[in-house]
């Protein structure tokens, strides 16, 4: 088994496109990124999956390695799991029903909604919520972003994560238990973030149940074909009916209202997310008693891999569920919902950690203390780290230079072009 | 190893920074969760009462074999009966401190609740010196 504190990264960079700008550099959120030589890398041990690089990037150099269509296309039998980002991407043109049946045009075999696993996850959650060894603030585990964030950043809160099995992975086995299961089918599930990819790749627990990830940005252009052609009457009777119980988990807020919780704390986009955590960490959050958080602006609307704009996306959701007010189809949820927490609990990953050792940790904490007091802390990224302290921990750990920040370089330049103007002045016999 | 880092009285809105900072430390550290927070919970406490009462202090972190120790030293009007301050609610912060939600009376003993050790050595008019320490081989068990 893979260690957890190496998870495998899906994140990618194509080097012909990084022109090495610090917009990724300084977007991360856990201080992952570094541009050396000229291009970006990320260190595996502190990346949380959020995805802010690829957003932030303006010439789309990061990416996700993931499974194609045209693969799925080849080999037949494929089933797209539908998240419920999915649905409002295309704004009023199509409705969830006709888009599922869109997917049977582009190469899948079958649909599945998210729907009922969200539900039964919902219920898990508000079970464990209502528990006497719940831990409050409780945090939820819906975002695998937010999840890994507290892993490396927060690990005294690791015990707050809400021990629920991920939807996905509840979706998974009841599929596989279900005997709808035959053998040449393969699940594949359209995520709208990196985080859900890597959930989706990874694969926890006994054997392989989800076979791979699509990007929703990559089934976007063959839909949306379909969406404007709009051949319409045969789509919508092939298509299925998604339970209209998950669409509201697409957007922020809609954890809270699934679990009917008077009042929570909603948060979303990873850098509140984080001002969020570090209050909860030194227990200022009074009694609040969940946090509802997501990585992504708006929620999974956001996501790094979707297409439409996470608040036109909300309008759209908004609007239909208006209109859909009475009719709101629900799933099977299983009575003993508790069979459902996880066996293991969440554990930190030390993703900051200086070293092993707590005396050499402690010795270099004290060195990066002494070494960033050299440089103009105006953070300014053109050394390749996110900001001075980060350059002085660099320096430290061996992985930098104090000749990479330009102000201490233009100032030993200088100092050598006086030395040699002086120099060239004891020559020519103009010195003192 | 020593660090410090600079409190500035009455700056409410930079309340936290110094005891985020000590937390930071000791994630680098990789020190054990449960000790993260219990340093975290007193030190921000400690940050607190130099900002209602003091004008300036400092906060150190020294992290030893067998400690985490956090010494708060500000200068400030000094505190005239400390077994009084220790009392749960007793506080004599002015109505505009409390109208911002801070000075419950509850900063003293949330320090000692957290802490294994603390010692507090003032002088009025002059200023207070808190001290408290963590150990890093005891570990509790938190309330649920």
């Amino acid at each position: 088994m893979k260690s957890p504190a190496q998870p495998d990264l899906l994140l990618f960079l194509d080097k012909e496109r990084c022109q090495g700008c610090t917009h990724c550099l300084r977007a991360c959120p856990t201080e992952a990124i570094r541009i050396r030589h000229g291009k970006a890398e990320v260190m595996p041990h502190r990346c949380v999956q959020c995805g802010r690089c690829i957003q932030m990037c303006p010439r789309g150099a990061w990416g996700v390695r993931s499974d194609s269509l045209e693969k799925v296309k080849k080999d037949g039998g494929a089933v797209a799991v539908l998240d419920p980002t999915v649905f409002w991407q295309f704004g009023s043109q199509i409705s969830p029903r006709e888009l599922s049946g869109a997917f049977l045009k582009i190469g899948f075999s079958a649909v599945q909604d998210l729907g009922e696993a969200l539900e039964i996850y919902g219920a898990a959650v508000s079970s464990y919520l209502s528990s006497e060894d719940r831990i409050s603030p409780a945090i939820a585990s819906a975002c695998p972003a937010v999840v890994q964030l507290v892993e490396v950043k927060y690990p005294s809160l690791t015990e707050n994560l809400v021990p629920i099995i991920p939807p996905l992975r509840i979706l998974a086995s009841r599929w596989k238990d279900s005997g709808q299961r035959e053998k040449k089918q393969r699940l594949f599930y359209i995520v709208p973030c990196l985080a859900q990819a890597g959930a989706a790749i990874k694969a926890p627990g006994k054997g392989k149940r989800i076979n791979g990830a699509i990007p929703l940005a990559d089934v976007y252009n063959p839909l949306k074909a379909i969406v404007t052609q709009k051949g319409r009457s045969p789509d919508a009777s092939s298509g299925v009916e998604p339970l209209h119980s998950g669409m509201r988990w697409a957007a922020a807020g809609g954890e809270t209202e699934a679990l009917e919780i008077p009042a929570s704390l909603v948060v979303d986009g990873i850098t509140n997310v984080a001002n969020i955590l570090e209050l909860a960490e030194s227990g200022l959050l009074g009694d609040v008693p969940f946090i509802e958080a997501w990585a992504c602006t708006g929620g999974c609307l956001g996501g790094p891999l979707t297409v439409q704009d996470p608040f036109l996306a909300r309008y759209h959701l908004m609007a239909w569920g208006r209109h859909n007010k009475g009719g709101v189809s629900k799933g099977q949820v299983p009575v003993d919902v508790d069979r459902f927490r996880l066996s293991r609990p969440f554990a930190s990953r030390p993703g900051l950690r200086l070293d092993e050792n707590l005396k050499v940790a402690m010795e270099k904490l004290g060195r990066i203390d002494q070494v960033v007091k050299k440089f103009p802390g105006i953070d300014c990224g053109s050394c390749g780290c996110p900001n001075c302290l980060a350059l002085a921990e660099d320096i430290i750990q061996g992985h930098a230079t104090e000749n990479q920040c330009f102000y201490i370089l233009k100032e030993k330049t200088a100092h050598r072009s006086r030395q040699k103007g002086r120099r060239m002045r004891n020559l020519n016999g103009e010195g003192s | 190893m020593n660090l410090e880092f600079e409190i500035a009285g009455q700056d409410f809105k930079k309340a936290g920074e110094a005891s985020f900072e000590v937390k930071y430390c000791l994630k680098r550290l990789g020190l054990p969760p449960d000790i993260i927070r219990r340093v975290a919970t007193a030190a921000y406490e400690a940050e607190l009462n130099v900002i209602i009462y003091a004008l300036r202090g400092t906060m150190k972190l020294c992290v030893e074999d067998q400690c985490v120790d956090v010494i708060i030293a500000d200068v400030g009007p000094g505190i005239p009966d400390i077994p009084l301050a220790m009392r749960e609610g007793y506080s004599t912060a002015p109505p505009y401190v409390k109208q911002l939600g801070y000075g419950s009376g509850m900063g003293l003993p949330n320090i000692k609740k957290n802490a294994d050790w603390m010692d507090i050595q003032s002088e009025v008019a002059r200023g207070t010196t808190l001290r408290f320490k963590v150990n890093l081989n005891e570990r509790r068990k938190r309330k649920r």
